[in-house]
């Protein structure tokens, strides 16, 4: 099966900007999304992955393409998300820097996944919303394997690629995450 | 090799996060299942929990966000392209600088060449001559020094950025090969000048 990011990747490095163009309209929601859960912070979300996008295709030349391209771009995502947090010299995992906008105020933008029956959706979104506090509190390095995983639907190998960890390591963050998310929101 | 299932809570709950992939341990469990209700009870909280998360509101990218990404592209595109003209605007320079440096080498030797006749005799005789003490002459003005500095200027752009420095590594490659053929040349020619001595 012909792999279309490569193809994309290729007339792209041939110099023809609109395959990049493909490749942004393509991941532009996941990444947005992923560094979202890692910032916390929509408006820090949306500038970050912009220049996520633009350092892609500097270092497109790069690209190995024997690793899958969606991981390569999940690394570089999260390579400059702790960049853009050293030098903004915001904590990963604090919950102090939300904003009042980032808690569901009218700055804030979502889209509900579900759409169930009246009676369940609310059950849903008071669950969703406790669930959500507890993600937030959630330390760093735990919410991005749980982004990663059960958001971004990525299997144990690539999360450990983009993460650059074992894939023991990444079972059991994932693992302890579940448990710290289910005390928290127990608690 | 496969793990046996077995009845704990630490169990369960990795089975419910490795299930999916496993078709093999899948019957083994449900049947577990059927006859377990606090397994299967922890099961079910536990494939909750990862639909909870996967329904998780999702923040919605502004319409405009790949055009703002795009124009950056292009502004970025637009600045490789720049630099890559440069560069071939100063490779241009530099191989004028190596024919004017050559013509004027080889020019007063043609000239002033007291052989002239036998240019028309023997044209291949005249143009050995002349290449052998262009090349000679040309080394001692520094020619060599010229290709190398522009081998140097074709390393750095090549390693400053990537796609505008092609163009100057290619252009590295077409000179070495050229300061080599002068060489080589150089060395046929003193080797046919000793053959003709003797």
């Amino acid at each position: 099966m012909i792999d279309q990011d490569a193809v994309l990747v290729r007339w792209a490095l041939q110099g023809d900007v609109d395959a990049f163009g493909e490749i942004v309209k393509k991941y532009e929601s996941a990444i947005v999304n992923y560094i979202y859960w890692m910032v916390l912070n929509r408006d820090d979300a949306l500038d970050i992955s912009q220049d996520v996008f633009v350092k892609v295709y500097q270092s497109l030349s790069k690209y190995n393409p024997e690793f899958k391209f969606s991981s390569w771009l999940f690394t570089v995502a999260k390579n400059c998300t702790i960049d853009s947090i050293r030098k903004s010299h915001k904590n990963l995992v604090s919950l102090e820097e939300i904003s009042e906008e980032d808690e569901g105020g009218p700055g804030m933008q979502f889209e509900d996944c579900d759409s169930p029956n009246p009676e369940k959706s609310l059950l849903n979104k008071e669950l969703g919303s406790n669930l959500k506090e507890a993600m937030n509190e959630l330390p760093g390095v735990y919410r991005e394997v749980v982004v990663l995983r059960h958001i971004q639907d990525k299997s144990y190998e690539e999360i450990a690629e983009i993460l650059g960890l074992p894939l023991g390591t990444v079972k059991n963050r994932i693992f302890r995450a579940r448990e710290i998310l289910k005390e928290l929101l127990v608690s | 090799m496969k793990e046996k299932f077995r009845c704990s809570a630490e169990q369960v709950k990795k089975y419910a996060l490795d299930l999916i992939s496993d078709h093999s341990s899948k019957e083994e469990i449900r049947q577990h299942f059927r006859e377990c209700p606090g397994c299967l009870e922890l099961f079910e909280q536990e494939t909750n929990l990862s639909q909870q998360i996967r329904k998780l509101p999702r923040v919605v990218v502004p319409l405009d966000f790949s055009m703002a990404v795009m124009q950056k592209v292009r502004a970025e595109a637009g600045v490789s392209s720049r630099s890559r003209k440069t560069w071939q605007v100063w490779s241009l320079a530099a191989s004028s600088v190596i024919l004017i440096g050559l013509i004027g080498t080889y020019w007063p030797e043609f000239i002033s060449n007291p052989f002239w006749d036998q240019v028309i005799i023997d044209s291949f005789s005249i143009l050995v001559r002349t290449l052998e003490s262009g090349i000679r002459a040309s080394l001692a003005v520094g020619h060599a020094m010229i290709l190398t500095l522009q081998m140097i200027g074709g390393v750095l752009a090549y390693f400053s950025r990537s796609s505008a420095g092609l163009p100057s590594l290619w252009f590295m490659a077409l000179t070495t090969l050229f300061l080599f053929s002068h060489f080589l040349l150089f060395y046929l020619l003193r080797h046919q000048e000793r053959n003709t001595c003797k």
